[in-house]
């Protein structure tokens, strides 16, 4: 038995008994490369935070390291030294108000400068999943809802939206190659197929390219680069799909939430997928909307409600009326802080289980960096993104902070950027990049 | 020139002084409660409100010192009721999207509403009785033939930005709806095609009713009510939060406003004036219904549900 093998259950059973036992050290494993002797390569986690936050609980009043956490941090206290707070930073030109944030919370493009016609760029998770290969899958997009526009975060070369799935099984069937062998086989020939497919149009295109003009050739070239990255994505993936499924605990891999329509157990079910994919090395990259500017009226808010004071409303009334101004002490704007913390405190559950896990040198959580924040401070305001950085020791990241930039001074895209060059991608500017941070690197 | 008219007119009436002020005359106190949905009997004898606690009550409003009695109690929020015609039962929508119709007093469930995936926003019921059309966070409107619990169409908002608000026009040919994208929709209640969609509020629409001549009333977050007449559009400003509810009396002639102002406000429809100002609430107004005979209105808010004769 290995010990990335070593489930709770097979102890259980071992022991004939039903009491379950506690998470041991030899549970947790290790990563793929920690396991084959390899070095540890980069991943990244961006989580958008809908809506608006509680300012009043977010934003410590000093700035450095002995600045004094707000409320809303309270949960990552453990993590003290693997997290910063990043103030001040926005897409400057990518400005927009309105419930469209989610759009180009990661690109940085400017949706709105096209009146009645929605354009977009490359969000910057897909240029690190460009670079951070081969793996399974080469990204993977979540949220609350499985769907395009404002459910998912991820927008590929073109701009366009990469779909994103709420359904925690679809997830893990997409997440690994099948188990069983007649499967494994039907999926090597659907690559064949689909090889086979793309080599045909490739060859019409090319014929088709030589008969343009200038400016349509370029238009051909950029439709052929997308074709070649889809074929050299099949072939990274038939090359995965010869080793199998990787050795994990399947068994206790859970896909069926407890409580019905419950943030929480969504984003935990969500989050331990996202450390599976991690630890497994299916995918580096993921992008997480951790619920819509509208959306869903999760199980918490009349539990919080209650505890503030605040009348029930729907989720897009919290956010109006849970944010601004209207004082820290507001039930609306209370309630929205419970909002927060809890989005940290399955933050700093994600952080316990990456950290748990062993790599190549240090731990998994060294080798990652997890972006957790939202475009809005207040509902529609898009001047300042709360914004919270957190693992990738390993990467090169300086934490247990908190930046403040003045407003417009830096970007998000040089967050972006930052990271990107973090991760090792050969990036040297990303949308409105001026430069990395080094306020936040060793 | 539209729009100019709009503008003075908003102006005019923003000018207006504050008119005269009472206090309730009846509160029935419901301790860490906030009171969400209200609704009369048709016979105006009886009042059943929803609660955040999740109980559903009844009372007599002809003893005001009656207790009320428990008509059902759910896991989640009571988030919008209404009577059946009959005066016997009532529909009751939820938080978790949960939509029944109970019987009165005891609550026992005599149809269940399946459909809706999102927490019941708003409800109402056709001129003619038979229909019942629920609004949801779903983003969706669906009318329900009450007869067997039917659902004969399914209007999607076309956006994410829930049903808010929801009314049959009279002639029960039309419904309307508001959302949380600032925008009317008015829908065809026989074939659910959108027929139009109406912009102005600057914030999302929070009320919608009709009045007796067709005209269409609708509150928002913008503090402003709209009301839309075939010619014209005036605007009635004057509250000093949100609008959260409209009710307005049988013969269209004065329409009541509810705002998180605290603040229920009586306004003359013909002369578009604020008649009266209904204080004494301690929080926002939740919700509103004018009783049958027009000689009442009662409003719900944090801590119990208000009540005030009329002149």
């Amino acid at each position: 038995m290995t010990s990335s093998s070593f489930s709770r259950r097979s102890v259980l059973r071992g022991f004939g008994a039903t009491l379950a036992l506690p998470a041991l050290e030899i549970m947790t494993g290790k990563t793929q490369a920690a396991t084959r002797g390899g070095t540890d390569p980069g991943r990244l986690a961006c989580f958008y935070i809908p809506g608006a936050i509680n300012h009043y609980n977010w934003f410590p009043k000093e700035t450095g390291f002995d600045y004094t956490a707000g409320t809303t941090h309270e949960p990552l206290k453990d993590h003290r030294e693997r997290y910063s707070i990043l103030s001040g930073l926005s897409h400057i030109e990518g400005r927009i108000s309105g419930h469209k944030h989610p759009y180009n919370f990661l690109t940085g493009h400017n949706i709105a400068e096209t009146p009645g016609v929605l354009t977009n760029s490359v969000s910057f998770d897909q240029v690190a999943a460009k670079h951070l290969g081969p793996t399974y899958l080469p990204s993977l997009a979540l949220s609350w809802n499985s769907g395009v526009g404002a459910t998912t975060l991820s927008r590929n070369s073109l701009g366009v939206d990469i779909p994103a799935t709420s359904d925690y099984r679809r997830v893990f069937e997409n997440l690994f190659p099948p188990a069983d062998a007649s499967q494994l086989r039907g999926a090597r020939e659907r690559i064949a197929l689909n090889r086979s497919i793309l080599d045909t149009a490739g060859g019409d295109v090319r014929a088709l390219k030589r008969k343009l003009g200038v400016a349509d050739r370029d238009r051909i070239e950029q439709y052929l680069q997308s074709i070649r990255e889809v074929e050299k994505r099949l072939d990274d993936r038939d090359a995965i799909l010869k080793h199998g499924r990787p050795d994990f605990d399947e068994e206790n891999v859970r896909l069926v939430p407890a409580g019905k329509n419950s943030m929480q157990e969504h984003l935990e079910l969500m989050m331990d997928l996202v450390a599976l994919a991690f630890q497994t090395d299916m995918t580096r990259v993921v992008t997480h909307c951790l619920g819509g500017e509208a959306g869903p009226n999760y199980s918490e808010y009349p539990e919080w409600a209650k505890e503030t004071g605040a009348p029930t409303r729907g989720t897009h009334d919290y956010h109006h009326k849970g944010s601004g101004n209207r004082g820290g002490d507001n039930p609306d704007t209370m309630l929205i802080g419970k909002r927060d913390r809890l989005f940290m405190t399955c933050l700093a559950r994600l952080m316990d289980k990456l950290e748990s896990i062993k790599a190549s040198d240090g731990s998994l959580l060294d080798h990652t960096t997890l972006m957790m924040g939202g475009s809005q401070i207040s509902s529609h305001s898009g001047s300042s993104f709360p914004m919270l950085l957190a693992g990738g020791k390993k990467l090169g990241f300086k934490h247990g902070q908190h930046v403040r930039w003045e407003k417009d001074e830096r970007s998000a895209s040089d967050l972006y950027l930052t990271i990107l060059q973090q991760l090792r991608c050969p990036v040297e500017k990303f949308k409105e990049s001026k430069g990395d941070l080094s306020e936040i690197l060793a | 020139m539209m729009a100019v008219r709009h503008l003075v007119l908003s102006l005019m009436l923003a000018c207006l002084p504050s008119a005269e002020a009472a206090e309730p005359d009846q509160r029935w106190k419901c301790e860490n409660q906030w009171i969400i949905a209200l609704d009369t009997s048709p016979d105006g004898k009886w009042l059943a409100a929803g609660s955040d606690d999740g109980s559903v009550t009844i009372r007599t409003l002809a003893d005001e010192a009656a207790p009320p009695a428990l008509v059902k109690r759910f896991s989640v929020p009571v988030t919008a009721l209404v009577f059946l015609p009959d005066g016997k039962s009532v529909v009751i929508g939820t938080w978790d999207g949960t939509l029944v119709t109970c019987e009165l007093p005891g609550g026992k469930v005599i149809q269940k509403f399946e459909e809706h995936r999102e927490t019941i926003t708003t409800l109402a019921l056709s001129p003619c009785g038979k229909f019942l059309a629920s609004g949801s966070a779903d983003d969706r409107l669906i009318v329900w033939d009450l007869a067997d619990g039917e659902d004969l169409l399914t209007m999607h908002q076309g956006n994410e930005y829930d049903v808010t608000t929801l009314a049959f026009s009279p002639d029960g040919e039309s419904i309307a709806t508001g959302d949380g994208e600032n925008q009317l929709k008015i829908w065809d209640a026989s074939t659910g095609e959108a027929v139009e969609t109406l912009k102005g509020h600057q914030k999302p629409v929070s009320a919608v009713i009709y009045d007796p001549g067709g005209r269409l009333i609708s509150g928002s977050w913008d503090r402003t009510i709209r009301v839309r007449g075939k010619e014209n559009t005036v605007t009635l400003a004057g509250h000093a939060g949100e609008i959260t509810d409209l009710a307005i009396d049988r013969k269209g002639t004065r329409l009541f406003s509810g705002s998180e102002d605290r603040t229920v406000k009586i306004w003359n429809l013909k002369s578009a004036k604020i008649a009266r100002t209904l204080t004494g609430a301690s929080a926002s107004i939740r919700c509103l219904v004018v009783t049958p005979d027009g000689r009442s209105v009662v409003a719900g808010t944090k801590g119990g549900i208000l009540r005030w004769n009329l002149k």
